[in-house]
């Protein structure tokens, strides 16, 4: 009898513990005192202190941690509504350019140095694919969990909204769809990381006696002067693509914006890449010429390559100014 | 009535009692009860509630300054009693009113709904 007395008791010890051990210390004390009085009064109105009624009653009170959220009564999501929609975006935005960056550096990587097998080469490859995609998702989830935390969910509840600031229902052929900025973004965090990360890629390989000796496409001392201003050009770039994301549908100022960013990319570009900047490798043709054995009119060919680029980085901003201000003024009209 | 149904209903049969045993709650924290005796109260008037809920729910009342506690020990075993604080009793007052209201206006819309019946 007593050793069934002290069994029961070591049950409610270890259910009581399970549940005040979740709760601030400062409510500790006063819990536990309460539920014992309560698991006691509990046992009383069954009429028994024998294990299966101590059962029968610990059961009736439920899991300890359910029990334990009750009291508490706290916040239980890292990430409430308010922001679960743009975290879930923002998270597979990066994800999706982490990964894919990390994956076209690896491949550089090898081909710069060789692995030793090809089963290195497999499991460093998505080694360093997992692990780069568990930081990208940390980093992320950490910062919305911080913007939870320090706006305590209410920074918008505070502040009174006016239904007149509500945007207009885009029209169909206003509206941005979604894919094409984060398209946009991906593409620009993966040039960003490679011309970063592997400026290398940027050349032609020639395979020699069994090795591969690159001839970069760019005169490395320039470029590497130049790399800062190249990033704030890919980052006008960026930045033009958050603004298509966030407004989310053509408006003349979004169109004005737009165009003057398209601007700077250009004039940037031609300063950077231009057939006056200096920064391709004047000696590239006659390099792998030799190799290649190419006629020396095709050498000439490599000083139509600015020329023939920055005429398509021209037109291709002024077709997406052209269009962004046509549909910003359409929407205008309706 | 299949069991999708059935796990509606009970879910919305909890969110009806929710708020009306609140109200239970007060009206007998008109004098110092200790936790059980409220569950038993409760559970003999027809509004049986869980001691799982009832404990944190008082507890969180006394938070929001409705009711106020004292540990009475000269028992035979020690107790936590509740009663209605100050507030607890402004509350409760027009909470009461509330509830007559709703009931009313409740009766009063299902009872046009039954003479839309065929």
């Amino acid at each position: 009898m007593s050793h069934d007395k002290a069994q029961t008791g070591d049950l409610i010890d270890r259910y009581v513990y399970q549940v005040v051990r979740r709760l601030p210390q400062s409510q500790r004390a006063d819990i536990e005192a309460e539920l014992r009085g309560l698991i006691d009064d509990m046992l009383s109105a069954r009429g028994g202190g024998k294990r299966e009624d101590v059962i029968a009653v610990l059961r009736e009170l439920g899991r300890p941690a359910e029990l334990a959220s009750r009291y508490s009564g706290s916040r239980r999501s890292l990430i409430g509504p308010e922001y679960y929609d743009t975290y879930l975006l923002v998270l597979k935005i990066v994800l999706a350019a982490t990964g894919f960056g990390m994956a076209v550096a690896q491949a550089i990587g090898f081909i710069a140095e060789a692995p030793d097998s090809i089963f290195v080469a497999v499991a460093r490859f998505f080694a360093a694919i997992f692990s780069a995609m568990v930081q990208a998702f940390a980093w992320v989830t950490i910062v919305f969990a911080l913007i939870e935390r320090w706006s305590g969910g209410s920074f918008l509840k505070d502040m009174e909204w006016n239904p007149d600031d509500l945007p207009p229902v885009p029209e169909k052929n206003t509206a941005i769809p979604r894919g094409e900025p984060i398209a946009g973004i991906v593409f620009i965090v993966l040039l960003l990381v490679l011309i970063n990360a592997a400026p290398q890629l940027f050349g032609a390989y020639i395979l020699e006696d069994g090795s591969l000796r690159m001839v970069p496409a760019f005169d490395p001392g320039v470029f590497y002067r130049q790399l800062p201003l190249v990033d704030v050009m890919i980052c006008v770039g960026l930045v033009k693509e958050a603004l298509r994301l966030v407004v989310g549908r053509y408006t003349l100022p979004l169109s004005l914006a737009i165009t003057a960013l398209n601007i700077v990319t250009t004039v940037m570009f031609i300063l950077l890449f231009g057939p006056a900047s200096g920064v391709w490798n004047p000696h590239f043709m006659t390099q792998i010429g030799t190799e290649w054995s190419l006629s020396e009119t095709a050498a000439q060919l490599w000083r139509l390559v600015p020329i023939v680029l920055t005429g398509l980085v021209i037109f291709g901003n002024v077709v997406d100014s052209v269009q962004a201000i046509i549909r910003g003024a359409r929407c205008r009209k309706a | 009535m299949t069991e999708d149904v059935r796990g509606v209903l009970v879910s919305l049969e909890q969110e009806l009692r929710r708020g009306a045993i609140v109200l239970c709650i007060l009206s007998l924290l008109d004098r110092p009860r200790y936790g059980y005796a409220l569950v038993e109260h409760l559970e003999k008037s027809g509004m049986p509630v869980e001691p799982g809920t009832l404990y944190p729910l008082l507890r969180r009342l006394e938070k929001q300054g409705l009711l106020t506690s004292e540990w009475e020990t000269s028992g035979p075993k020690p107790r936590k009693y509740y009663a209605m604080s100050e507030a607890g009793r402004e509350v409760y007052r027009l909470l009461l009113s509330d509830w007559a209201d709703m009931q009313a206006a409740v009766n009063e819309l299902t009872r046009e709904g039954e003479n839309h019946e065929p």
